[in-house]
């Protein structure tokens, strides 16, 4: 069956391919692993057994699953200040915008939330609201930096 | 879709519809592809629920040359097989600019991702990270799309 994996220091998810009854471990090696050695999926709150199956581990066909070397992210956003907060890492972009712009956050009104974006800083496009936070990670960390940006209106 | 004598620009769509970004949307429920009669290539674009507005808005891109050249996107009444009329275009501040139908008789989007609104000069320095170049894909043109069609100032047709 075919999954997406995502993997931290990749912004972009594969599409795999993998048999249901193969263990959990051969997804730190299919495609590019990049040294991951755990598996973890949005259900669950700590990584899967890497020696029970696939389908034991209850992922369906094109599930979402992350591997990487961290079981938490710690996101710092950067907008009047910095705030921080740990997050799973299949939590999506959604899921950490809601937070910054809500009361745990910046605390923004319906109307700036609207106007507002995440992004990486110094990259050159805003976050898609599906990617996987834990993808951001880069090698030896477990820390990921955003800036809460405005949208623009284009205006020519 | 095939491979059979197909110019690199097809083939690079092709591809790409196989990605794992475009088909996570596709599962999603984000878009959907309807056809391609190449170089167009008819997606719907999913859009937040309105009261009286349609579920979806579609757009009949033009790909020639992709992805080194833009892909720009006229949006289409597939009933009529005509471009789509202003009043029956996405409403808001800023999703109803970018649908806008006032310019260049409403036959591309008013953003830089796509080609035609790209030929405004400066818009590429003025807005990078909204800007095609050719490390994109068609999926960053519909993540930009879907965003304004799901954003809370999107107030129906």
């Amino acid at each position: 069956m075919e999954i997406y994996v995502h993997t931290a220091g990749s912004e972009e998810p594969e599409l795999i391919e993998i048999d249901g009854a193969a263990l959990v471990r051969e997804l730190l090696v299919i495609g590019q692993g990049q040294g991951a050695e755990l598996v973890m999926i949005e259900a669950v709150a700590e990584p899967i057994d890497l020696d029970i199956t696939i389908e034991e581990a209850g992922i369906r066909r094109r599930d979402h699953v992350h591997r990487g070397r961290c079981r938490r992210i710690d996101v710092r956003v950067r907008y009047n200040g910095d705030k921080s907060h740990e997050f799973h890492p299949v939590a999506t972009i959604r899921k950490v915008f809601e937070w910054a712009t809500g009361s745990g956050g910046f605390n923004l009104t319906p109307e700036q939330k609207a106007e507002h974006v995440l992004a990486v800083p110094g990259a050159d496009h805003f976050l898609d609201w599906e990617v996987r936070i834990g993808s951001l990670a880069t090698a030896g960390s477990c820390d990921v930096v955003l800036d809460l940006a405005p949208k623009s209106r284009f205006e020519g | 879709m095939t491979n059979a004598v197909i110019g690199p620009d097809q083939r690079a769509l092709c591809d790409h519809l196989r990605s794992a970004r475009f088909q996570a949307g596709v599962d999603a429920g984000r878009w959907r592809l309807i056809s391609i009669t190449w170089p167009h290539a008819l997606i719907a674009i999913s859009a937040a629920p309105r009261k009286g507005a349609p579920e979806e808005f579609v757009l009949r891109f033009e790909l020639s040359g992709y992805p080194a050249s833009a892909p720009t996107g006229c949006p289409w009444d597939v009933g009529q097989d005509a471009i789509l009329l202003a009043g029956q275009r996405p409403k808001g501040s800023r999703v109803g600019h970018i649908f806008r139908p006032d310019w260049e008789g409403g036959r591309a989007l008013y953003a830089p991702w796509d080609r035609l609104a790209l030929a405004h000069g400066g818009w590429a320095d003025k807005y990078p990270m909204y800007a095609w170049n050719a490390r994109r894909d068609l999926s960053f043109y519909l993540t930009n799309v879907h965003d304004a069609l799901n954003n809370d100032d999107y107030l129906g047709i």
